[in-house]
């Protein structure tokens, strides 16, 4: 069996708050799995019930085939990022690492190793709590790379990085599953995985949404869309509903219309004699196909909640 | 549809996963945070100078310092002997004698053993003073002079304590047949061959059973055989010890059916005064406004017809308890640097709950019992490394400052770092440090806050060992026996005998639970404690 993530039928509840609903998942070697979902959706209890941390109430957790209490050296088996603030302040960088080497019988050569490979050596010899956030983030990945582990999960570590720490820990990221490494992480923001992350499970309220690849997630969750500009709004949406589209006005001038592509609109508004000023073939992103999806999900939806049915009364 | 890449292969060579690993790592964690490094120092340093600053009393007072007058050593007109094993002893009794050689034998029925003299001194309040007092002994004693301190051993009868053998002053061996009362005729018997004495009893002079043997060293050529009677000082406190009353008493006792074998020829029964202080120092019964008295009416004597002996007489044949225990006092102030170990124990594991590295921690060492327990040990090792440090020095300042103000042998015993009551102070000060800084990490895992913990754990340890100086006895008895404060018994210089009459207080170097007994009340504690903490972090989410 591969060394890899299972979780079968994760049942979890805080008092009154069901946090995990009967989660499922595989996380695959080799490539980056995002794991999305809004704030509260249940993905850091779901890893800290993956790390034997957190006790589930129903389902099993497995890290390569075994809970993760019965792993031996378990940091050579999965490595992990949870909270990067997680540090004694007053102990130098080097030797948060070097504790952590010592409990999995590493030696202390492999903590240089690490701080090299996370870009740290010049400032390991600091106090950890003097570390940026974004160094916190480096050490916190060295951490997890100590025991050189076939499988790595990082909750959020985008969280709080400067652009360029931001583009470090997507290259970062993506080299660690090039080695074919199963790399499992969490954000509640698309656009932090969008373009990094191969795989994705979508969570809300604890339950599984989405277990889809990212291609195939755009493709299904939002059709293809063209935006029509023109000044005569209302003959335009019935020229085009008569032809069998799905027509949304978005604005004052524009329409957004699915169900026909753009030279087939352009030839029936042609037909009809209707004016516009122009045709621009709109794809759908990632954001949007998780927006949609997860709109249920989110606990506390805002304002915006009544515009896609608007959006629908007018498409009639 | 993105494509599986090769899965990835470590490597690294895995390192060996065992309680050692766990170990080190907590060690590692321990070292490397500089401020736990300075607290230990601090603990080293509170652990030595607190000690030898309150090591300082004014010149001791009559009370307690010798006074050397011909006939010995006299404190408060009490006689200090020096024993056979070199400790302070009190050996004052009325002795009715004859030489004995080297083999032979005494046997006498001993009755009516009741409180004697008159009640002149004692503050109302106190009717007990007038009653038989439970360690009163009359019977039977082979000794190796008449001079204080000698070598002997003894049958007897005493006030409440039914008959016992006695010998060299420390030893205690209680007989098998419970005695209705003090004044209920027992036959009793010693024999000698050389140095070995045996003690019998029985109930009509015809069934023996025997009590012990007691070997004499030394014990060579003619000794003394013969009757005796003494009767302790009354002592009682009624509240936390201040308010000690200390009251001579005297008692008789009848003896008839007198057998003596081995006994010198033409000799006779004679009556001596054993260790009584010559007049000078003998000090008039006094009593304080509060009620303390002190003092000690000495001498006896003995009345004979035909066949029949009644003796008189007043003191003690048992070892010197002095009334204070000064390094036992001084070691109180060890309790500054026992804070700071119950806070070092408690923040070595609330630390890791306040950052969330707890998680980190049980993440590199899923099995959490494992985790707990090299915390434990890295954090009570530690701690008894550096209050042994502590105590080692503040032992050794101590004890000289301490003989240098008169607080010295004899009446004090001379108490050395090597010696068994010496490495017992210092031992077990490190070894209370140790207990109370696992107390601070089991507190820490059950309530993951530093400042209830460090409470919760003042409360068991420290709270009640200063209670216990303040309360009333009975109450200081208590808890000196149901907290971890019973572990304080290990700080204590004085040793105390159960067959010695005495106001058992804290600063008297007197607790219920002695010695080594009282650190298992700790170690009760430490486990409870640790099982306790052990079950919560199993059980909780971390």
């Amino acid at each position: 069996m591969e060394a890899t993530i299972e979780v079968a039928g994760l049942r979890k509840r805080y008092g009154q708050t069901l946090a995990l609903d009967g989660l499922s998942f595989r996380v695959e070697p080799g490539m980056i799995t995002g794991f999305v979902g809004p704030n509260g959706a249940g993905k850091s209890t779901t890893m800290r019930v993956i790390l034997g941390l957190d006790g589930a109430d129903e389902g099993t957790a497995l890290v390569g085939g075994s809970r993760y209490v019965q792993l031996r050296h378990p940091l050579s088996q999965i490595g992990a990022l949870l909270d990067a603030g997680a540090l004694q302040p007053s102990r130098k960088a080097r030797h948060h690492l070097l504790w952590l080497a010592h409990s999995q019988g590493l030696p202390a050569r492999r903590v240089d190793e690490v701080l090299e490979r996370t870009g740290l050596q010049s400032a390991a010899g600091r106090k950890a709590g003097g570390y940026s956030l974004g160094m916190r983030q480096r050490l916190g990945i060295a951490a997890a790379l100590l025991g050189d582990p076939p499988v790595l999960m990082f909750d959020e570590p985008f969280n709080g990085l400067d652009p360029e720490g931001m583009a470090w820990m997507r290259s970062f990221l993506r080299g660690l599953a090039a080695e074919g490494r199963a790399v499992l992480v969490s954000s509640h923001l698309m656009s932090e995985l969008q373009d990094n992350a191969d795989h994705l499970l979508v969570i809300g309220r604890g339950r599984l949404l989405a277990d889809t690849s990212v291609a195939e997630m755009l493709a299904s969750a939002s059709k293809d869309r063209v935006m029509v500009r023109t000044a005569a709004r209302a003959e335009a949406v019935t020229a085009l509903a008569k032809a069998g589209a799905t027509v949304a006005v978005t604005s004052h001038d524009t329409l957004a219309v699915a169900g026909l592509n753009a030279d087939r609109i352009a030839a029936v508004l042609g037909q009809q004699q209707v004016p516009f000023s122009g045709l621009a073939a709109h794809r759908a992103t990632l954001e949007e196909a998780y927006m949609e999806l997860t709109r249920s999900a989110v606990e506390f939806r805002g304002s915006h909640q009544a515009q896609p049915a608007a959006a629908k009364e007018l498409a009639g | 549809m993105t494509q599986l890449g090769t899965p990835y292969r470590s490597d690294l060579r895995a390192g060996r996963d065992g309680f050692w690993q766990v170990l080190r790592a907590e060690w590692t964690k321990f070292r490397t945070v500089r401020g736990w490094a300075i607290a230990l120092v601090a603990v080293a340093v509170l652990t030595a100078v607190m000690p030898i600053l309150l090591s300082t009393p004014a010149k001791s007072n009559d009370n307690v310092t010798c006074v050397r007058r011909p006939g010995g050593c006299f404190v408060g007109g009490q006689t200090i002997a020096t024993g056979p094993a070199g400790d302070a002893v009190t050996d004052t009794f009325y002795f009715v004698h004859q030489p004995m050689a080297v083999s032979g034998s005494i046997t006498a029925r001993v009755s009516a053993l009741r409180a004697s003299g008159n009640a002149t001194g004692v503050p109302p309040g106190y009717p007990e003073a007038l009653a038989t007092q439970p360690w009163a002994k009359a019977g039977l004693i082979i000794k190796a002079s008449t001079r204080p301190g000698s070598a002997y051993a003894a049958v007897m009868l005493t006030g409440r304590h039914g008959i016992r053998m006695q010998y060299n002053f420390t030893q205690d061996i209680a007989g098998n047949e419970p005695v209705a009362s003090a004044a209920t005729p027992r036959w009793l018997r010693l024999t000698r061959a050389g140095d070995l004495i045996t003690g019998y009893e029985s109930p009509d002079g015809t069934r023996w059973t025997r009590l012990g043997t007691a070997r004499l060293a030394g014990l060579s050529g003619t000794v003394q055989a013969g009757l005796f009677v003494t009767s302790p000082d009354f002592i009682e406190s009624q509240g936390s010890g201040d308010d000690r009353v200390d009251l001579p008493t005297h008692a008789t006792a009848a003896f008839d059916g007198i057998l003596l074998h081995g006994g010198l020829a033409d000799q006779s029964w004679a009556g001596t005064s054993v260790g009584s202080p010559p007049a000078g120092v003998r000090p008039t019964l006094k009593c304080a406004s509060g009620g303390r008295c002190k003092g000690l009416s000495a001498g006896g004597g003995f009345t004979s017809a035909d066949g029949r002996y009644v003796v008189g007489g007043s003191g003690d044949i048992a070892p010197y308890e002095p009334d204070v225990d000064p390094i036992d006092v001084a070691f109180l102030a060890t309790l500054f640097g026992l804070i700071t170990v119950i806070a070092l124990g408690a923040v070595f594991v609330t630390a890791e709950y306040r950052r969330g590295l707890i998680r980190t921690s049980l993440t590199a060492s899923p099995r959490r019992g494992r985790v707990l327990l090299a915390k434990s040990i890295v954090i009570a090792g530690v701690t008894f490394v550096a209050a042994l440090i502590g105590a080692a020095i503040a032992f050794h300042v101590s004890e000289q400052k301490l003989i240098a103000n008169g607080w010295a042998p004899p009446v004090w015993p001379d108490i050395s770092l090597t010696s068994g009551a010496g490495l017992q102070i210092v031992l077990g000060t490190a070894a209370i440090a140790a207990g109370a800084s696992v107390l601070g990490l089991a507190a820490g895992t059950i309530f993951r806050r530093s400042a209830g913990a460090v409470l919760a754990v003042a409360g068991l340890l420290v709270i009640p060992f200063i209670l216990a100086h303040v309360l009333p006895l009975a109450w200081a008895d208590w808890l000196l026996r149901l907290t971890p404060a019973a572990a304080f018994s290990l700080q204590a210089g004085v040793r105390h005998y159960p067959q010695v009459n005495t106001v058992c207080a804290p600063y008297h170097g007197c607790f219920p639970l002695a010695g080594w007994d009282g650190s298992v009340v700790l170690a009760a504690w430490v486990l409870v404690a640790l099982a306790g903490g052990f079950c919560l972090l199993r059980r909780r989410d971390a």
